[in-house]
């Protein structure tokens, strides 16, 4: 009596872990996106292709961009072929959700909130807000007083600048009105430091080499590439793949190309 | 309940260890109730009233405190409405939060924002909308009300003025009823929106004759005729005219926003703009409803940086505070100007944040400081 009810009790036991292990692994769910996408030799990205340099349309009516040659790396590498569908960047949840496409690459903010119901790649790109200054103001940054700061009148910039502002009372702001005089300021001696987002930062000092960007992220802005949530071999495909390109060089070539440089 | 532990070992175990099991759930439940592991709660009270100093009584921000729990953030945020210089809310109470069930009504949530606001100085615009489950069939969405649960709607908006009597003196049937997706998801339809306009004017009158109904502010689409999303604004109002909808609303609500034009982009019926309202007020001096006043509801610019009707961020200062001077100068027939949106309880991570004045932690946006600057104080 006693040894069957030990036997019961590992059974259940083995059970228990084997499931927990399936879990952990992402295994016991049949993966039907990506069994489609091997099926059917097709890999359907949905992006909003209006936002360079991460995707636009070009002159001849061709999808270009950072984002583009992402998702073109993806298709090569699985094998398959590459559809992109163009949705406006609101629709973009809805219709992955309506299984209109596999996967959204575009330039998409991670969202925390939207966990429940969709799953998310590791971040290949942070375009959240940095310092851009000549390298020896860089570094007293911390500590910004009595520095005339550039940003652009209304931006995420200007919002975060004036936070800063309530700690550092003595320093200056710049306000212009576009993004491109920011740069200006700074190139002009008009500004000892400016705020930027990660791509405008990148794409200034690509174009004035002695002025550098800072490390440290003042907002976070994770760029993430988003999946089904029922989708796990994908996500693990999509993942490896985007570890690959990092360790390979690819991926800061195609943050080379088209957003200047990569971080540094 | 017969049961059967005792003939069982095991199920004696079982059954006394689920004992165990309940009584130690029950003490830390116990214990997570009386919060033991967290800080007491701040005590927010209305305070004091406050007065609205600003140099333009015509200004107001729509606020989203619906899905705020917090009840500081709900008077912070009331507090930065005012301190911007604007006297007007518009606020949504969802129909079916307040009354769960048909006929228990539960407003402890809505007096919470209403007290806040008005403590404030604030004069509020209740949107009424939202459908409960039990008012419609199931698999419909919560913008859908067939003409079986019209009266239902309208004992709904009338327990409402009663209950905010005194606090609450505008509301506003329904909302942008010529979007299909705002009329449960059929073709928008003029002549049933009138009926149910109708039903609930009666109501809302015989419970608070003073209360000021607004007909719903119509979204600005240029819709073609026979299109099943959307009515174009202008049609769908000389619709409601020609259904006999003038006498049931005493003011109209309006939605009137920019887009990618200046404030004072000129008025055409192919364009959606800022003055698109002028044409919606001449309808209403066409059909003989001049002497009624528009209060415009929802309003704004959008400076989202990948939005393709959004502008500048600079541009959006200039043209809100250029159109808060039209509304005050120009625009007689024109009661209040709300902007769309103070803040939201959380990021939406979507264009929609590029709408805020406030963020949704309060740091004042540049198009609140200079809305302050242009309009706050006498």
């Amino acid at each position: 009596m006693i040894r069957k009810r030990w036997l019961i009790g590992v059974g259940v036991a083995v059970a228990v872990a084997a499931l927990v292990l399936l879990r952990l692994l992402g295994g016991g769910q049949a993966d039907k996106v990506w069994a489609r996408i091997q099926r059917e030799g097709v890999l359907r990205v949905g992006m909003d292709a209006s936002y360079p340099p991460f995707e636009f349309v070009d002159g001849e009516g061709r999808f270009r961009g950072l984002d583009v040659d992402l998702a073109q790396a993806l298709a090569e590498r699985w094998g398959v072929r590459l559809e992109i569908a163009n949705v406006g960047f609101d629709g973009l949840y809805d219709a992955l959700r309506n299984k209109q496409f596999d996967l959204i690459v575009s330039a998409l903010p991670y969202d925390p909130f939207l966990r429940k119901d969709f799953a998310f790649s590791y971040s290949y790109f942070n375009a959240g807000l940095r310092w851009v200054a000549r390298p020896d103001v860089l570094a007293t940054l911390a500590d910004p007083s009595g520095r005339r700061v550039a940003v652009q009148t209304g931006s995420s910039a200007d919002v975060e600048a004036r936070t800063l502002q309530r700690r550092f009372p003595q320093m200056a702001l710049v306000t212009v009105d576009e993004v491109a005089q920011v740069g200006q300021a700074l190139a002009d001696g008009d500004a000892d430091a400016a705020i930027l987002d990660g791509v405008s930062a990148l794409q200034f000092v690509a174009a004035h080499p002695q002025f550098a960007v800072g490390d440290a992220l003042l907002t976070d802005e994770p760029y993430i590439i988003a999946l089904p949530l029922d989708a796990p071999t994908l996500k693990r495909e999509v993942n490896a793949a985007l570890v690959d390109f990092r360790e390979s060089g690819r991926l800061d070539a195609w943050i080379r190309q088209w957003v200047g440089r990569e971080s540094e | 309940m017969t049961s059967y532990a005792h003939k069982n070992p095991l199920g004696r175990i079982l059954a006394a260890r689920r004992v165990w099991a309940r009584i130690l759930a029950a003490a830390l439940a116990i214990l997570a109730w009386r919060g033991v592991d967290r800080p007491p709660a701040p005590l927010v009270v209305p305070g004091p009233p406050q007065t609205v100093l600003t140099r333009n009584p015509k200004l107001g921000l729509h606020t989203r405190l619906t899905d705020e729990v917090e009840p500081w953030k709900i008077k912070r945020s009331l507090q930065m409405v005012r301190e911007m210089g604007a006297p007007w809310i518009v606020e949504y109470f969802p129909w079916a939060y307040y009354e769960p069930e048909k006929g228990r009504f539960d407003w402890a949530h809505a007096d919470l924002v209403v007290d806040h606001a008005v403590a404030q100085g604030l004069t509020v615009i209740a949107r009424l909308g939202f459908v409960p489950v039990w008012a419609r069939p199931k698999e419909t969405t919560f913008t859908y009300l067939d003409a079986d649960g019209y009266d239902d709607f309208a004992d709904y908006a009338a327990a409402f003025v009663e209950h905010f009597r005194g606090r609450v003196a505008y509301v506003i049937i329904w909302n942008e009823p010529n979007l299909a997706a705002e009329w449960g998801n059929r073709p928008p339809d003029p002549q049933a929106y009138t009926a149910l306009l109708k039903t609930a004017y009666a109501r809302v009158k015989a419970a608070a004759p003073e209360v000021t109904v607004l007909a719903p502010a119509l979204a600005p689409t240029l819709a073609p005729p026979g299109n099943p999303w959307a009515m174009e604004d202008l049609a769908f109002l000389q619709a409601m005219y020609d259904a006999g909808a003038a006498p049931y609303f005493d003011a109209l609500a309006a939605h009137t926003y920019g887009w990618g034009f200046p404030a004072d982009d000129p008025p055409a019926p192919d364009k959606v703009n800022f003055r698109r309202v002028e044409l919606v007020r001449a309808l209403m001096e066409a059909n003989g409803d001049g002497d009624k006043a528009v209060y415009i509801t929802e309003t704004g610019w959008n400076d989202h940086p990948r939005w393709t009707k959004a502008v500048k961020p600079a541009q959006r200062i200039a043209y809100s505070v250029e159109a808060a001077r039209m509304a005050l100068e120009d625009w007689p027939w024109c009661r209040a100007l709300v902007f769309w949106v103070l803040r939201f309880p959380r990021p939406q991570l979507t264009y929609q944040d590029a709408f805020t004045f406030v963020t949704s932690d309060f740091v004042a946006k540049p198009v609140y400081r200079a809305m302050q600057e242009a309009y706050a104080g006498r």
